[in-house]
C-alpha cells in the first residue's frame, strides 16, 4: 500500500511548524519521571513544542511552568535536571508555587503597578502524573488524558512504575533526521534483524507475522504496550541486587505517542528514548536509563548504569546512521513510500498524522 | 624478603610485572586472570599462595570504572595479603608525596610535592599529578593525562589520555573524562564525558 505521508512531510519547515503547533502544543507529551523531582526545589527542564518548560518541586508539589523569566526572558532553570529554587540568575527575580514573581528592589527600581506585577506571573501548564511518568500539555484547554491514552494503557504505566529505582543516567543526542522517522523506526520491529544484526537482534525474537491492525485510528490507538520473550538473555551479577519486574525475563515496549519508546529489559533495567523535534529535519533524542528498584544500595551502580547506557548508545548509533541517510535522500519528487501488510502500526501513525496536519 | 605475586589482566599485568622487575629484588610470579564481564572475580587460585611468604600486587584496567581492580584488591586484602605499591624508577616523585597500597606509578609519570595517591590507583606513563593534589582510591590517571596542582579526583574515576584537569578543580567519584581536552570547572560525582556521546552523561538521584 502507498504511505499516507509524502517525503516532504519529513523535514520541511512548514511541517515542522505545523507539528509543533498541532501535535506538541495540543497533546500530552512525556516530560520526565517523578523520581527525579522528589527533593525540595528539584526541577526538570524541557523544550516542548518549542516552548521552554520547567517542572519544579515547590514545597512538595509538582508544577509545570514556562521556563522563562517574565523580566528579560532568560531561562530560569538550566540543564535537564537539578535542584535549586525557581530564581532567575540574571536579576534575581524568584517565583513561588503559584508562579507569582518576587522582585528584588521592586519599590526602588522597577516600580511596577499591580497589573504589571500580575503580568509577571509565570505561565502554568497542565501536568499529569501517571505512576512515575509525568506528562505536560501546553494547551489552555487540554484534552482529557484518557482521550489520548486508553485507561488500560495508563494502568500499565502505573503498574510498571512500582519497579523503578530512583537513580537515573541520562543524556541527549542530536541527530539529523525528522523526529517521526525516529518513532516510526521503533514501531517497526522488522528493521532489527537488518540494522542490529550484530547487536540487539541476537537477543530479541523477530516479528512472527502480520498483525491485524485496522487502518482507521483513534488517538488512543497510537500508544500501546507489547511484550515478548528473549531469544537469549544474558544474566549479570547485579541482577541479583534488584527486584526484577518479570520472571522469566521479557522484553517489553511501551510506545507512547507521539515520540517515546520506553523499554523494560527483562524487568532488570529500563530505558527510554524520546524523539523531540529540534529543527526541521533534526531530532534531539533524550536517553534515560535506570535499573529496577535496588534491594539495597550498592556502591558500583554507577558503573552498571554507565556500562548499560554505552551499550544502548551503540545500538542507537546503528539506527541513527540509517535514519540520517534516509533523511538525506528524501526529496519532493519521490514517490510515496510502499508499506507492507505487516506495517499496519506505521500506516496508522502516518494516517493520523496526515489527518491532523491537513 | 617475601615474594611478590602480581595478579591481573592483559597489558596492565605486563606493565605491572615490568615495574615490579624494576622495583623489587625478590622472587616475582604473575597470575593472569580471564577476561572480565562485570561479575565477581574468581581468585580461588590464590589458595596456593601463603600470605606469610607472599605479598601481592593487583593489576587491572579502568573498565567498569575500575570495578574489577577494586574487587581484586578487596579480595586480596580479605585473604590477608599485604599489597605493595610499585613506582617505576623512571617516575618523578616529589617530596612529601603519600602513596598508599597497591598503587602503580609508570615510568615517566610525575607526582608533585605534597600530593596524595589513594590505594589501588594507577598513574600512567608520562601522566602528571600536580603538587598538593589528592587522588582518591581505585582511580585511573592514564598516560599523558595532566591533573593540575591542588586538584582532587574522586574514587573510581577514570581520567583518559589527553585530558587536562585544571589547577584546583574537583572531579567527583565514579566519573569518566574520556574526551581529550581541558576541564576547567568542578565535575560532579557520576558524570561522564565520552567520545560516544555528544554531551555530558550524568547520573541523577
Amino acid at each position: 500500500m502507498k504511505s499516507p505521508l509524502d517525503p516532504q512531510h519529513y523535514g520541511s519547515t512548514q511541517s515542522f511548524a505545523s507539528e509543533q503547533e498541532r501535535v506538541f502544543r495540543r497533546h500530552w507529551i512525556f516530560a520526565g519521571f517523578t523520581s527525579l523531582l522528589e527533593a525540595p526545589d528539584a526541577y526538570l527542564s524541557r523544550t516542548i513544542g518549542g516552548v521552554p518548560v520547567v517542572i519544579q518541586n515547590t514545597g512538595g508539589s509538582l508544577r509545570a511552568f514556562e521556563n522563562t523569566c517574565a523580566h528579560r526572558h532568560l531561562p530560569l532553570q538550566w540543564g535537564f535536571s537539578g535542584r535549586r529554587p525557581l530564581t532567575c540568575r540574571y536579576h534575581g527575580w524568584s517565583y513561588d508555587a503559584s508562579g507569582r514573581a518576587s522582585i528584588p528592589a521592586q519599590d526602588a527600581l522597577y516600580q511596577f503597578d499591580p497589573s504589571e506585577l500580575e503580568r509577571a506571573r509565570l505561565g502554568e501548564f497542565a501536568l499529569a502524573r501517571v505512576g512515575a511518568f509525568l506528562f505536560v500539555n501546553l494547551s489552555k484547554a487540554p484534552l482529557a488524558l484518557e482521550d489520548q491514552f486508553e485507561p488500560a494503557f495508563l494502568h500499565t504505566l502505573r503498574d510498571v512504575s512500582g519497579s523503578f529505582d530512583t537513580e537515573f543516567i541520562h543524556t541527549s543526542v542530536r541527530a539529523r533526521f525528522d523526529w517521526k522517522l525516529g518513532f516510526e523506526n521503533v514501531i517497526d520491529p522488522n528493521h532489527v534483524r537488518y540494522v542490529h544484526a550484530r547487536s540487539f537482534a541476537r537477543n530479541v525474537a523477530p516479528p512472527a507475522g502480520v498483525e491485524s491492525i485496522p487502518a482507521t485510528a483513534r488517538l488512543q490507538d497510537l500508544s500501546w504496550h507489547q511484550s515478548g520473550p528473549f531469544s537469549e538473555f544474558k544474566r549479570a551479577e547485579w541482577h541479583a541486587r534488584v527486584v526484577a519486574l518479570d520472571e522469566p525475563p521479557r522484553y517489553q515496549n511501551w510506545f507512547v505517542w507521539p515520540n517515546v519508546n520506553f523499554v523494560s529489559v527483562g524487568g532488570y533495567s529500563f530505558s527510554m528514548h524520546q524523539f523531540n523535534p529540534a529543527s526541521p529535519g533534526e531530532t534531539e533524542i533524550l536517553m534515560i536509563l535506570f535499573l529496577a528498584r535496588k534491594r539495597a544500595p550498592f556502591d558500583f551502580s554507577p558503573a552498571v548504569l554507565w556500562h548499560n547506557i554505552q551499550s544502548e548508545k551503540r545500538i542507537l548509533d546503528e539506527d541513527i546512521e540509517v535514519l540520517e541517510r534516509l533523511q538525506a535522500g528524501l526529496h519532493a519528487g519521490l514517490r510515496p513510500a510502499l508499506l507492507g501488510a505487516h506495517e499496519g502500526r506505521l500506516e496508522r501513525f502516518r494516517r493520523w498524522h496526515q489527518r491532523t496536519m491537513a | 624478603m617475601k615474594h611478590l605475586l602480581v595478579i591481573g589482566l592483559d597489558s596492565v599485568l605486563e606493565a605491572a610485572c615490568a615495574a615490579a622487575e624494576a622495583c623489587e629484588r625478590c622472587r616475582i610470579e604473575s597470575m593472569a586472570l580471564p577476561s572480565y564481564d562485570g561479575g565477581p572475580p574468581d581468585l580461588a587460585a590464590l589458595e596456593g599462595y601463603s600470605t606469610s611468604q607472599w605479598r601481592a600486587f593487583v593489576a587491572a584496567g579502568p573498565e567498569f570504572l575500575n570495578l574489577l581492580r577494586q574487587r581484586l584488591f578487596d579480595e586480596a586484602k580479605r585473604r590477608g595479603f599485604n599489597c605493595v605499591s610499585l613506582a617505576h624508577p623512571g617516575a618523578n616523585i616529589g617530596t612529601n608525596v603519600v602513596i598508599q597500597e597497591n598503587v602503580l606509578v609508570h615510568a615517566g609519570a610525575t607526582i608533585g610535592a605534597g600530593a596524595s595517591v589513594g590505594p589501588n590507583t594507577v598513574i600512567g606513563a608520562g601522566a602528571t599529578v600536580g603538587a598538593g593534589t589528592v587522588i582518591e582510591a581505585s582511580s585511573w590517571i592514564a598516560s599523558t593525562a595532566i591533573v593540575g596542582d591542588d586538584a582532587r579526583i574522586g574514587r573510581n574515576t577514570v581520567i583518559s589520555p589527553g585530558v587536562c584537569v585544571a589547577r584546583g578543580a574537583r572531579v567527583g567519584s565514579w566519573c569518566e573524562l574520556a574526551k581529550p581536552g581541558y576541564y576547567g570547572e568542578n565535575i560532579p560525582d557520576r558524570s561522564f564525558f565520552h567520545p560516544l556521546f555528544d554531551r555530558r552523561v550524568r547520573i541523577s538521584g
